[in-house]
């Protein structure tokens, strides 16, 4: 266990692995509450056009796929305030986002390889530098969620009231949009595009069954994705399979347990 | 405290330019006022609650909360109970305790949290509303009547000026209605809490109230005590209201 924590490139995947289960897995909360599960998946396709307008442009990929997610949730608010359903407007900005990736590499020679790596993820290459960014985000996201959490629980549980009551609602769904396709951008890298949005809706939805109180919830779900990231990644190194997908899997073993356990005793 | 705690000076709101929903409503509801806004369905009653709170504005005309445009109006000296109050998620994994304490949040600074002090509070007026003794249950596993108790313990919160409801005993049982009346009145009598509630349930609603609202386009405003010509397009309210001064 502890032999493949001398190797530096396992301890930047456990380092990188372990922030963002924290985060995802708290932001998740909110987003399956809200009902919005699909979001983290329509954020993560549109960053694939981010992606790939980075390595057209010559830019860090992470910064252009972070403008055009958060461009992507002004644009999703604002068909939605014209009364295109919510669900609709996520679907048009995932297909925008994926054709424009489609099509930029089609126009490109060189770095379709480096883009399957953001589409399935590639933690085991995660370098310092990385780590950094990760960090850095990953930080001012869980920051933000610590600042307007009571806001957040409020506005989750009943939107109507926190209107009449005076609290900004329409800021405060930009905020956790934006603070969403944040997440997505900079967990892209560890479970790869296709895999984003089951960071968080997974393990917030296993600790839903759990039936506790709301901040019970956001510790189980941590709980529950740490733990697969921890049991993902050795499970990767031992076995020389893919990291994303054996977190994701353990992710989903785990969810599957609990729904058994959970019908069971309400047999 | 202001004597005018709602003002409505000719107001008129429509969603459409075909179908106009309130038409030059007139309304003063003072401090201390036990009123009941009733009307058939569509007739504007949440409409008019709405405009009051400030969620929509009129389309001509004034609305005044608390001597100011509700949009800049202390929203922390009202307790609003919405409509539907029981039909929401209740798979959300809040407890009472935490639903009830959300009731503290709009009056809360950005970086300020909860105190223990509040939290006992809270735990005060949940055993006000009989509800103590199930602040660790999630609010999902409770019956209509005690979901609706926790969110007039989340109203209460903030210690109200001003109680706003919006039909809230719809799905609560007759014997849960009565008690949560009663609960109600002594707010009103002996906290002097203005509440203004929007109910069907007009021959319960007009034992206690001291002003009637008929909302259907025109808002008409009725003493409960000497105006038993209401009718507000229901020949019931009449009925009630001669029978409660008979």
């Amino acid at each position: 266990m502890f032999e493949m924590l001398s190797y530096s490139f396992m301890q930047n995947a456990f380092l990188a692995g372990m922030l963002i289960a924290i985060i995802c897995a708290v932001i998740g909360c909110f987003i399956v509450l809200r009902k919005m599960s699909f979001i983290g998946d329509g954020l993560a396709h549109i960053s694939f056009g981010g992606v790939a307008v980075g390595f057209i442009l010559g830019i860090q990929p992470i910064i252009s796929a972070l403008i055009i997610s958060v461009l992507s949730v002004f644009g999703i608010q604002k068909l939605k305030e014209i009364k295109v359903y919510g669900d609709s407007a996520i679907a048009i900005f995932f297909s925008f986002g994926l054709a424009l990736g489609v099509v930029l590499i089609s126009m490109s020679n060189g770095f379709t390889v480096d883009l399957f790596s953001y589409l399935f993820g590639s933690i085991l290459s995660v370098s310092a530098g990385d780590l950094i960014t990760i960090a850095v985000l990953g930080l001012f996201v869980l920051s933000i969620l610590f600042l307007f959490y009571k806001e957040f629980v409020c506005t989750s549980f009943d939107e109507n009231w926190a209107e009449a009551s005076g609290m900004n609602v329409k800021f405060l769904n930009y905020l956790l949009l934006i603070l969403t396709a944040i997440t997505v951008v900079i967990s892209m890298e560890i479970a790869g595009i296709l895999l984003v949005s089951s960071l968080m809706v997974i393990p917030a939805s296993t600790a839903l069954l759990f039936k506790k109180g709301f901040k019970q919830t956001v510790l189980i779900s941590v709980i529950i994705a740490l733990s697969a990231v921890i049991i993902g990644l050795t499970a990767s190194y031992y076995f020389d399979i893919a990291a994303g997908g054996a977190i994701v899997l353990v992710l989903v073993a785990m969810f599957f347990i609990k729904a058994l356990l959970f019908k069971l005793r309400f047999k | 405290m202001e004597k005018k705690i709602i003002e409505l000076k000719n107001v008129d709101f429509s969603f459409s330019e075909e179908h106009k929903i309130i038409r030059n409503a007139v309304l003063t509801i003072n401090s201390g006022d036990f009123v009941a806004i009733v009307g058939p369905n569509g007739g504007g009653k949440t409409t008019l609650v709405n405009l009051i709170l400030g969620v929509l504005k009129p389309d001509k005309g004034t609305v005044i909360l608390f001597g100011k445009d509700p949009k800049f109006s202390d929203k922390s000296r009202i307790g609003f109970v919405p409509q539907n109050a029981s039909n929401f998620d209740y798979n959300f994994p809040g407890t009472v305790a935490e639903i009830a304490a959300t009731g503290l949040i709009p009056n809360k600074k950005m970086f300020s949290s909860i105190s223990s002090d509040e939290l006992r509070y809270v735990d005060g007026i949940l055993k006000s509303v009989g509800m103590l003794a199930y602040k660790t249950k999630r609010i999902g596993d409770l019956s209509g009547g005690q979901k609706q108790r926790v969110f007039i313990a989340r109203a209460l919160a903030n210690n109200p000026d001003l109680l706003i409801l919006d039909e809230p005993t719809i799905g609560v049982d007759a014997s849960s209605q009565k008690e949560f009346f009663s609960l109600l009145n002594s707010l009103n009598k002996n906290n002097g809490t203005t509440i203004v509630i929007i109910s069907h349930d007009t021959s319960t609603v007009s034992k206690y109230v001291n002003k009637i609202v008929c909302v259907n386009q025109d808002v008409t405003v009725h003493s409960a005590e000497t105006d038993t010509k209401a009718t507000c397009g229901f020949s019931h309210i009449h009925k009630h209201i001669i029978h409660k001064h008979s």
